[in-house]
């Protein structure tokens, strides 16, 4: 009970904290709906397509935001630590993604591919190319009581000034966080904070709470850059995943995997 | 000196892009096994979520070797300015860098290609993708 009132207040400490430079800029010029609501509308992208294609021929083609704060490695209790190192051994071979199954919530945003936000007074729509992932988040609203455990789980948002804050509970554990090996339990609490820092540029902080996998709240950042004339394309992940079927193979014949 | 450099390179493209691909590189790839192969283009499979080309390669006695790489989805290939039907036909005789299976076979992982003209294109994501090292840091401009 104590270990659950102390993690309780260290996440109210963790979400109470302000980024430094993410703090309110009442002279940033930034996009704003009629109702004079930040207006997050458009395609966006995450970098992972201009990092990964970047051949070092010239500049870099995508920057993160400048001064986000260092990214802490993920404060695991011991049996999800080893868990990890397990996943790690195995080389990342049991990566749900590698079987075309949704990222879940945050990972699904750091995917090389770019995703849409459809902004309305009471609704706000992600979009996601990778694995035709979406999300409908309704303003001014409660999580159901009935909420099934799922990949994206359920979210709700609201605005706390300038910043759109979303709460996404009701997760199943078939998603990792990040890397491979993040894995979560279905304690898994999600707060993101999207915010402008400049016309083009929206940082999104998530910061996780699991107290069923997690020592204590952790925060991971991205940056959002706006992409004019982009658009959402069909990404069919189980058209022909050899992966899936080398990998059957590999599980197969490689000793590392008969232990 | 070399393989250092090569080492240091896997894994700062490994941390800085762990959870960006939709498949383990380490799984099935070598980053240690890097390969050069010049051949003739022969088939183009255009799908998700990886393409796959096939290369015909002469070897010095005259016999000919199939080799197959595997590459970015289509999307992402889009977005580095490739053309489908255009940028790599059948034919084409091209250079092609990558990291061979671990299994030894005519397989592997395409990084980049050389055409005949000398230029260069991105057909595929760095070694170590999605590996299996914790988040990416933000990257600093």
């Amino acid at each position: 009970m104590i270990k659950q009132v102390v993690l309780v207040a260290i996440t109210i400490a963790a979400l109470a904290q302000t980024v430094p430079h993410l703090q309110a800029q009442s002279d940033l010029k930034i996009p704003r709906t009629p109702e004079g609501k930040p207006d997050f509308n458009g395609v966006w992208s995450s970098g992972g397509a201009e990092r990964l294609g970047d051949l070092g021929d010239g500049p870099a083609r995508f920057a993160s935001a400048p001064n986000l704060p260092k990214v802490e490695p993920l404060p695991y209790q011991p049996w999800a630590e080893a868990l990890r190192q397990k996943y790690l051994e195995r080389r990342g071979i049991d990566d749900p993604i590698g079987r075309c199954l949704m990222p879940g919530v945050p990972r699904t945003t750091g995917m090389p591919m770019p995703i849409q936000f459809l902004q309305t007074p009471t609704e706000f729509v992600v979009l996601y190319e990778a694995y035709h992932a979406y999300r409908v988040i309704p303003f001014r609203a409660t999580h159901p009581d009935d909420v099934e455990p799922s990949f994206m789980g359920d979210s709700i948002a609201r605005w706390d000034g300038d910043t759109l804050v979303v709460d996404v509970v009701g997760f199943n554990t078939d998603t990792w966080l990040s890397g491979v090996g993040t894995v979560h339990t279905d304690k898994l609490h999600v707060v993101e904070r999207y915010q402008f820092v400049d016309p083009e540029t929206v940082v999104l902080e998530a910061t996780i709470e699991d107290p069923g996998a997690l020592t204590k709240p952790w925060k991971t950042y991205f940056t959002l850059r706006l992409k004019p004339g982009e658009r959402i394309r069909e990404y069919e992940c189980g058209h022909n995943n050899e992966d899936l079927l080398r990998y059957q193979e590999i599980l197969k014949t490689d000793p590392r995997y008969q232990k | 000196m070399k393989r250092a450099s090569f080492l240091f390179g896997c894994l700062f493209l490994a941390h800085t892009s762990a959870s960006l691909a939709h498949h383990s590189f380490l799984a099935e790839y070598d980053g240690e096994k890097q390969v050069t192969i010049t051949g003739i283009v022969t088939e183009l499979d255009w799908r998700n979520p990886h393409i796959h080309f096939y290369l015909d390669v002469t070897k010095s006695d005259g016999a000919v070797e199939k080799w197959k790489f595997e590459g970015f989805p289509p999307n992402m290939l889009l977005r580095n300015g490739w053309k489908k039907d255009l940028t790599l036909q059948p034919g084409m005789k091209v250079t092609v860098f990558g990291w061979q299976a671990r299994d030894g076979s005519n397989l592997a992982h395409s990084r980049h290609i050389t055409f005949e003209d000398g230029h260069r294109i991105v057909s595929g994501p760095p070694a170590g993708t999605g590996g299996g090292q914790p988040a990416p840091p933000p990257r600093q401009p």
